[in-house]
């Protein structure tokens, strides 16, 4: 393991350690001139995951670099390549489900030899990958690992909407547990998904990252910058892209910030940052957002339809509850440090309305 | 530049003359050492290009098609990791991008086999690829160099799969002749991608989702770019004949004209197949023959291969597959070959048996050919056949009858009247004479045997001899007894690579394999063969006896560890065994290789290459004065003097409390 350090500052900033220049700050509202997709994509209303790769390439093009984009399959894929390409002015390498990681890595490799014989110059190209949480946390984590394991320059964006939406909401290895998804039901047996989700971030930075953030469509500024940072800093760059999916998590269609809000303020979402030196053999955590209050986390679980169920039983909610608190808990030293330490230990389950806490 | 390298050298060579830019690649055996060759010559400077160690096939065939839309790319695989690839590879005839990968042909398993074999080929023939099947290892660099000709031709741009046989082509050291890189690149114009990824201009999307009427569209115009690569392949050929001399087709007749008889089949094992063909040709009581072998697997020239057996008139083709039929009725080739006559020619299709041979690394011997012929002449008279596949080489299913006894009971009252009429024609079965040169080698892994045939065949094809080397290959590790059998043409130059296993010359690098009985190192010397031992202990008469040797076969010894150790070489008295072969093998002028050896030896280069001279000096077929060897450690002397069978029970418990006491 590495040696944990914390950013005493809590926010977002375009400086990383990482970095001799600060990236581009959008300034507060995040708007970024320029396009991402273009019309035509046959996303749902309300989905998380077309606004995160909207703003994922808007931030790229900040970079000045041109956007090479390896793609893999899922439901962004088909719904932004269908019989026409949604992607604007970007290339799209579209390859397979578990590839998206080594398309990555040859299309980097193709245009380091084109620098090589002098056609392109050097550091005129970001190369992204772009896949869901079952092309990453599942069938393309082998290739996303070793694509980290070989430090290879690129930036990997994972759009994480916890299921696998593309095929019909089947779980993955992101799912929530407790949720309800088609392959992890409910019945006399059977509570939903029995397993806690992996956490991709804590894997790519266990590999070797230099660059891990997880963001969210709805911070706009934020994920500008952890998407440039990702792109300026040398080696494979991971971003989470936390997706709103109305269809699979059985939600109105206009709940998108609300939902976001709730994930933050229950803690279930964390928007950090990680920069690890790994030849020093540390890593440096930055908590980029702090909610002005913290509810429990029932108030987040209520408003999705696969967590009904769940919901019924209160053992199982407790285990959401304990969950959250304790994976908030790894931060208690930096909420400390900023005068926040002490009340965050608060058991919220023993409280029952929403307890707002000052920052 | 004419060199001595194995068939994966081979084909690296024709990936560096090609100027590729991006090789991805994983390792896996027999096709590994191509990977290894290309990553030397980045490391050193010799090649441009970027190579990736990805985590596995899958990939590796990822990054292959991804780079292909910028770069010319290439890999090589075998095997699992191409049935791992097939996931991908889709993408890439799919996307129509234009890449090679050399496939060193290897059994698919379970159980797991790592020797040669079609099967891995075969189960990609649906993925949308060109294949090419070379039948050495300067058809395998030939091959690549035009792979790429005909893969970016601009009616075609589909992918291509090199293959060759797993170790008996990928790891058999021959001379091949290296074309100079301004030659290819005059023949081979720089990679031009159509629709190039990092294009600011023209930013573009590869494999979009496309719903029917588009996708059907789209497979039709793949299919057709496919079929296309067909006459590409045939003008491409003949190109690089005017260049470089040597041609390529689709397929190859070799034999009459007008052959009855025809064996088809793809791969290295034409090498066998032509030996036959030129020795049983035009004897008395042979029909007229002909081995057709396709080199152009897919696209298949279906219509090509029918017109060519309908001038011909041929009456029987018997199709060897070196792969499994999984429950078709032939196995690929054959299906292949049935459905082009039958579609083709209709009513005039001559008949059709196919035989599936070679599995696993099995043999494929000149010999075998003679029996496929015999086969081919009884169904062309007439007598009944099989209509599913014969097998090579299983004792109780034999294709002709030779013992009634050893054949299958159940298989007899099915196949009886079969194996009954069909007889076993003299004529055909005349045996293969041994006019080439063979050396076998028996070492010990380790010993460094090979290396020093490999040598042995660097310096010979200096001399401009035809030297082929082809060493046995398993998981043997350090200790195990290897052997590598080498061969030098004599004669008409044929450029033979068919050995009839019948040795001039066996060296035995250590002397504890001379008794083994598991090994037998002289069972299959020639009777006025010579036997070359490493040994300090035996005098020569002891060895002939000990080998029960003939009066006309010639036994020399060489003291090659003793000498290794004066030099302060160690283990290794390879080189010394190498001088030592000189003496006693004329065919390869010493002096001549002395040069060779002056310039390739391995470090430390001074002692290997007296290490040479004095193997080649200190070669006697008399006794060697008794030296006595400094013991190095008394108890470990008596230890290893220790043989079981010269005590008692008693004696042995005896001794070992003793030891215990101390």
């Amino acid at each position: 393991m590495f040696q944990v350090l914390f950013n005493s500052e809590i926010g977002t900033s375009p400086h990383s350690s990482l970095l001799s220049e600060p990236v581009i700050d959008p300034g507060e509202y995040g708007y970024i001139p320029t396009s991402g997709l273009t019309s035509g994509h046959q996303g749902c209303t309300g989905c998380g995951m077309v606004s995160a790769t909207n703003q994922v390439l808007r931030a790229l093009k900040l970079t000045g670099r041109y956007v090479a984009a390896s793609i893999g399959t899922g439901c962004n894929e088909v719904i932004t390549t269908q019989n026409t390409s949604c992607w604007g002015k970007v290339s799209v390498d579209h390859n397979n489900f578990p590839n998206t990681a080594s398309t990555l890595s040859g299309n980097r490799a193709a245009y380091e030899a084109l620098v090589q014989a002098g056609l392109l110059p050097p550091g005129s190209v970001v190369n992204v990958g772009i896949a869901g949480d079952g092309g990453s946390y599942d069938i393309g984590l082998q290739a996303l690992l070793a694509w980290i394991a070989r430090a290879e320059d690129g930036v990997y964006v994972c759009l994480n909407n916890e299921a696998y939406m593309n095929t019909g909401i089947q779980s993955s290895g992101a799912t929530p547990f407790g949720a309800k998804t088609s392959t992890t039901p409910y019945g006399k047996k059977a509570n939903g998904n029995p397993r806690t989700p992996q956490h991709l971030p804590d894997l790519a930075l266990a590999a070797g990252a230099p660059y891990v953030a997880v963001a969210s469509p709805v911070h706009h500024r934020d994920l500008a910058i952890k998407v440039q940072k990702a792109a300026m800093i040398p080696g494979p760059c991971l971003v989470e892209c936390y997706s709103v999916c109305p269809p699979g998590w059985n939600t109105e269609t206009d709940y998108f910030f609300e939902i976001t809000r709730l994930a933050l303020e229950t803690r279930l979402l964390i928007l950090y940052e990680a920069e690890l030196h790994r030849k020093e053999g540390y890593a440096i955590y930055t908590l980029n957002y702090l909610p002005d209050r913290f509810r429990p986390i029932e108030e987040y679980l209520e408003t999705q339809g696969r967590f009904k169920n769940l919901l019924r039983n209160p053992e199982m909610v407790k285990v959401v509850q304990r969950y959250v608190d304790r994976r908030w808990a790894f931060w208690a030293d930096l909420l400390e440090h900023n005068g926040v330490g002490e009340k965050v230990i608060v058991r919220l389950d023993s409280v029952p309305d929403a307890v707002g806490l000052p920052v | 530049m004419r060199l001595s390298m194995a068939g994966n050298t081979a084909a690296a060579w024709g990936f560096r003359l090609s100027r590729v830019q991006c090789y991805p690649y994983y390792p896996i055996t027999p096709s590994t050492t191509c990977s290894e060759q290309i990553a030397a010559w980045v490391g050193n400077g010799d090649m441009d290009g970027v190579v990736i160690n990805v985590e596995s096939e899958h990939s590796a065939a990822s990054a292959v098609i991804a780079a292909a839309k910028s770069v010319r790319a290439a890999t090589a695989t075998s095997s699992k990791g191409l049935l791992y690839m097939v996931e991908v590879l889709e993408n890439g005839s799919g996307s129509s991008l234009p890449f090679t990968i050399f496939v060193g042909n290897r059994a698919t398993g379970a159980p797991i086999n790592i020797w040669g074999d079609n099967q891995d080929a075969y189960a990609v023939r649906d993925s949308g690829l060109i294949q090419i099947f070379a039948a050495n290892a300067q058809e395998a660099l030939d091959a690549v160099i035009q792979s790429y000709r005909i893969g970016e031709d601009l009616t075609v741009r589909q992918p291509v799969l090199v293959n060759l046989r797993g170790f008996t082509g990928t790891h058999t050291y021959e001379p091949v002749d290296v074309p100079s890189a301004a030659d290819v690149d005059s023949f081979l114009p720089s990679y031009l991608p159509l629709e190039p990824l990092f294009s600011p201009d023209q930013p573009v999307t590869y494999n979009a989702m496309l719903a029917a009427y588009y996708y059907r569209r789209h497979k039709r115009n793949q299919t057709a770019a496919l079929r296309n690569a067909s006459c590409v392949t045939e003008n491409v050929g003949r190109q690089f004949g005017e260049k470089f001399g040597r041609s390529y087709g689709k397929f190859d007749w070799i034999g009459d004209a007008d052959a009855d008889l025809v064996v088809a089949l793809v791969g290295e094992s034409f090498g066998a197949a032509e030996t036959i063909v030129s020795h049983l040709q035009g004897r008395k009581g042979v029909g007229k023959i002909a081995v057709l072998r396709v080199r152009l697997f897919n696209p298949f020239p279906a219509q090509e291969i029918a017109t060519r057996i309908y001038k011909a008139n041929t009456k029987a083709v018997v199709v060897l597959d070196e792969g499994l039929p999984h429950g078709d009725v032939f196995p690929p080739l054959a299906l292949r070959m049935a459905a082009a006559l039958q579609a083709h020619l209709g009513t005039q299709t001559p008949r059709l048996a196919s035989v599936i041979g070679g599995l696993g690394g099995s043999d494929i011997r000149p010999d075998h050919f003679q029996t496929l012929f015999n086969l081919a002449a009884n169904i062309a008279d007439g007598r009944p056949y099989r209509r599913e596949p014969y097998w090579l080489d299983i004792d109780e299913d034999p294709i002709l009858l030779t013992d009634e006894k050893k054949v299958d009971q159940k298989l007899w009252k099915r196949y009886g009247d079969v194996w009954k009429a069909q007889p076993i024609l003299d004529a055909y079965h005349k045996p293969l004479p041994s006019t080439n040169y063979e050396v076998r080698i028996y070492g010990r892994a380790g010993q460094g045997a090979i290396t020093s045939a490999v040598f042995f065949t660097g310096a010979g094809v200096e001399q401009n001899l035809w030297v082929v080397t082809k060493p046995t290959f398993g998981s043997e590790r350090r200790g195990a007894v290897v052997h590598t059998d080498t061969l030098i043409e004599q004669g008409a130059s044929n450029k033979t690579r068919a050995f009839t296993a019948r040795q001039d010359l066996v060296c035995i690098y250590d002397d504890t394999i001379l008794t083994s009985p598991t090994h037998a190192p002289t069972r299959d010397l020639k009777p006025d063969g010579t036997v070359l031992v490493n040994s300090s202990r035996y005098s020569p008469a002891r060895i002939r006896q000990l080998l029960g040797l003939g009066p006309k076969a010639s036994v020399f010894i060489v003291p090659a560890s003793r000498i290794a150790h004066e030099l302060q070489l160690g283990s290794f008295f390879n080189m010394v065994m190498l001088g030592a072969m000189h003496c006693v093998c004329p065919l390869v002028d010493f002096g001549a290789a002395m040069t060779y050896y002056e310039k390739n030896a391995p470090r430390p280069k001074e002692a290997n290459l007296e290490a040479i001279r004095r193997g080649y000096q200190e070669t006697t077929d008399k006794e060697l004065p008794a030296v006595e060897l400094p013991a190095v450690d008394a108890r470990a002397e008596e230890y290893f003097r220790w043989r079981p069978e010269e005590e008692s029970l008693e004696e042995e418990m005896l001794r070992s409390l003793e030891t215990l006491r101390g």
